[in-house]
């Protein structure tokens, strides 16, 4: 991954091998919870033709692995620019008024994610007396989804707050190619 | 009042360059504390937007694309294609088309198939003297048949937003308009080949070539025959034919072709988990944004004004049509339908036009926006591959761009282009 080596004081050495760790672990989620999904939904169709017999909560959970998926995606894709934007005018400002741009923008997404994040502790609490469907477990462990993924999505985008303030710089990685994101 | 709260929060905020899920987000909650809303309901929309059963086909095709390109499937495509049309004058430029059509079939989105085979293709044509340029734009075209012809996740999308149209319909329906599409660009080749005198590769392959090439293309090509066929057969909904698609790719990669290894498995996953979060966050968000459209009651207040207008039919649909081509060169497909579908479907159906005709009409016009200069996302992704300027790859789209115009205008003037096959079918 295009990270910049920084320099090697233990404080920021020690909070950079955290900030990979976390964004591993959050990686790892993500795609357990896809394959977890395809697993449940495929082992579903296969029993209702072959045993005559379905899992009646593998649709439920595999709707809220992705719920979790989506929403712990939010700060990863961040990372790698892969949520589509329209940088016209960037482009066709003075290197510091584009600066400026950017600045308002983490500034803003900060102020978004920090919000969401208190009104998905209220949602979570409100949700607790109440069960889903058919797994009967309080919803709060679906609607949590939205709480820790916008915290993520925080830390990520502080990860990456100054290099894209100053340069437009993200992070690349084989996860994902912007220009696949931008255009489906 | 509100609406323009939303829709000036909306274009202020993209304008800026905010992440087009966060603007629609921020709109949103900008709009509910103006109108004095509860915002903890945002909170409870965004959830309830990606919480659905349909929804999650758009992840399973993903994931079922990736692994299908991770396992050489676009190669075993390209070389079928190669044999076919390969010997005639302009070979290669069929040979870009035909690929990308076959490829369309297992991918539901335009970048998938620019990205995927478009990209190989393109360097293919550099190599044997066509011009740079030409093979861009060919291939940015071309790749607009992707969304068209089954699988789409466009059209997931859009039977989500429009409960009167099904998936299953709108896949169909885009066979026809896809394969239209594709057409017209071989006429065009074959027209640009004879002109400036495009070469010939190889020789007219022998029946015996034919049939072994076909027969290794031939998983890959029944994939969209099994999608299409057993969600209308009633063996499984769109959401399980999608997961089957992920079984079959995987099966087609480790036993047919043996090209997948398990160490592939969690970078394919990786890359198609965090391609379905981009998407599914914008999904959210449009839901939320839509949800305060329908509060505020844009959508009903638009449809009494169209109504009273007393437009026609027709005339309804080409000042749509109008509309969306200005509207889709700066947004893309995926957060236009989603924003667009619910406040156009009930105008058109109030007019009486059939709603899966007028699906096929919105679809085809968006994705016309991705190769209309100058945000066309296509067209960024061909001129990268084919290392040439906008302005060369723009001098040699505008033709074709035309010829797609001229094929949209068919399809809005022409129901039955959309509605014969979902017709003959006996959809439901």
């Amino acid at each position: 991954m295009g990270i910049p080596a920084l320099p090697a004081t233990g404080q920021t050495r020690r909070l950079h091998r955290l900030d990979r760790a976390v964004l591993a672990v959050n990686r790892a989620l993500m795609i357990i919870a896809l394959a977890g999904m395809a697993v449940l939904i495929f082992a579903n169709v296969l029993l209702r033709y072959l045993a005559h017999d379905g899992l009646v909560w593998a649709e439920e959970v595999s709707r809220y692995l992705m719920l979790w998926m989506t929403f712990l995606g939010i700060g990863p894709v961040l990372r790698l620019g892969g949520h589509m934007a329209v940088d016209t005018l960037q482009q066709k400002l003075s290197p510091g008024g584009a600066r400026a741009v950017r600045g308002i923008i983490v500034a803003l997404l900060a102020a978004f994610m920090a919000y969401f994040i208190y009104l998905g502790v209220i949602y979570a609490g409100r949700t607790w007396v109440q069960a889903t469907a058919i797994t009967e477990i309080p919803f709060s462990f679906v609607a949590g989804a939205v709480p820790v993924g916008f915290a993520l999505a925080l830390w990520h985008l502080c990860a990456i707050a100054c290099g894209f303030i100053a340069e437009g710089r993200l992070e690349t990685s084989a996860d994902l190619d912007p220009e696949q994101a931008a255009s489906l | 009042m509100i609406a323009g709260v939303l829709f000036g929060g909306l274009t202020a905020l993209i304008i800026l360059g905010m992440p087009i899920a966060f603007a629609l987000g921020m709109s949103t909650l900008l709009a509910v504390l103006a109108q004095g809303l509860p915002s903890v309901a945002v909170a409870q929309k965004l959830l309830a937007g990606a919480d659905s059963f349909p929804l999650m086909a758009i992840p399973f095709f993903l994931l079922a694309a990736e692994l299908m390109t991770s396992g050489a499937l676009a190669e075993v495509l390209l070389r079928f294609a190669a044999m076919l049309v390969g010997h005639k004058r302009g070979g290669l430029g069929y040979t870009n088309i035909l690929t990308i059509t076959f490829f369309s079939g297992i991918s539901g989105s335009a970048l998938a198939d620019a990205a995927g085979p478009g990209a190989i293709l393109i360097r293919m044509m550099r190599q044997s003297g066509y011009p740079a340029p030409y093979a861009a734009a060919l291939t940015a075209t071309t790749s607009m048949v992707g969304p068209i012809i089954p699988p789409s996740i466009i059209m997931i999308i859009y039977a989500l937003q429009d409960d009167s149209v099904s998936v299953l319909d709108l896949f169909l329906a885009g066979v026809i308009p896809g394969l239209m599409i594709s057409g017209s660009l071989v006429l065009y080749n074959f027209w640009e080949s004879r002109r400036r005198h495009f070469r010939a590769e190889g020789t007219s392959p022998t029946l015996p070539t034919v049939l072994r090439q076909g027969w290794r293309a031939l998983p890959a090509l029944m994939l969209p025959v099994l999608i299409v066929g057993g969600v209308h057969g009633g063996v499984f909904t769109p959401t399980e034919a999608s997961v089957a698609a992920v079984f079959y790719a995987l099966a087609c990669g480790f036993l047919v072709y043996h090209t997948l290894t398990f160490a592939m498995l969690p970078a394919i996953l990786a890359r198609a988990a965090f391609l379905s979060a981009a998407v599914l966050l914008i999904v959210a968000m449009s839901s939320a944004f839509a949800w305060v459209l329908t509060v505020v009651q844009v959508p009903q207040a638009l449809s009494q004004w169209i109504g009273s207008l007393g437009l026609p039919p027709l005339g309804f649909l080409l000042a749509i049509n109008v509309f969306l081509l200005l509207f889709g060169i700066f947004i893309e497909p995926l957060p236009a339908v989603m924003v667009l579908a619910p406040i156009l479907a009930p105008m058109a159906a109030s007019l009486g036009i059939d709603p899966t005709h007028f699906a096929i009409i919105v679809i085809v016009n968006l994705t016309i926006g991705m190769i209309t200069p100058p945000v066309g996302g296509l067209l960024f992704i061909t001129a990268l591959v084919a290392k040439v300027s906008m302005s060369e790859l723009n001098r040699e789209l505008w033709p074709m761009l035309a010829l797609q115009i001229v094929v949209l205008a068919l399809i809005t003037l022409v129901p039955a282009f959309s509605l014969a096959l979902p017709h003959w079918l006996g959809g439901p």
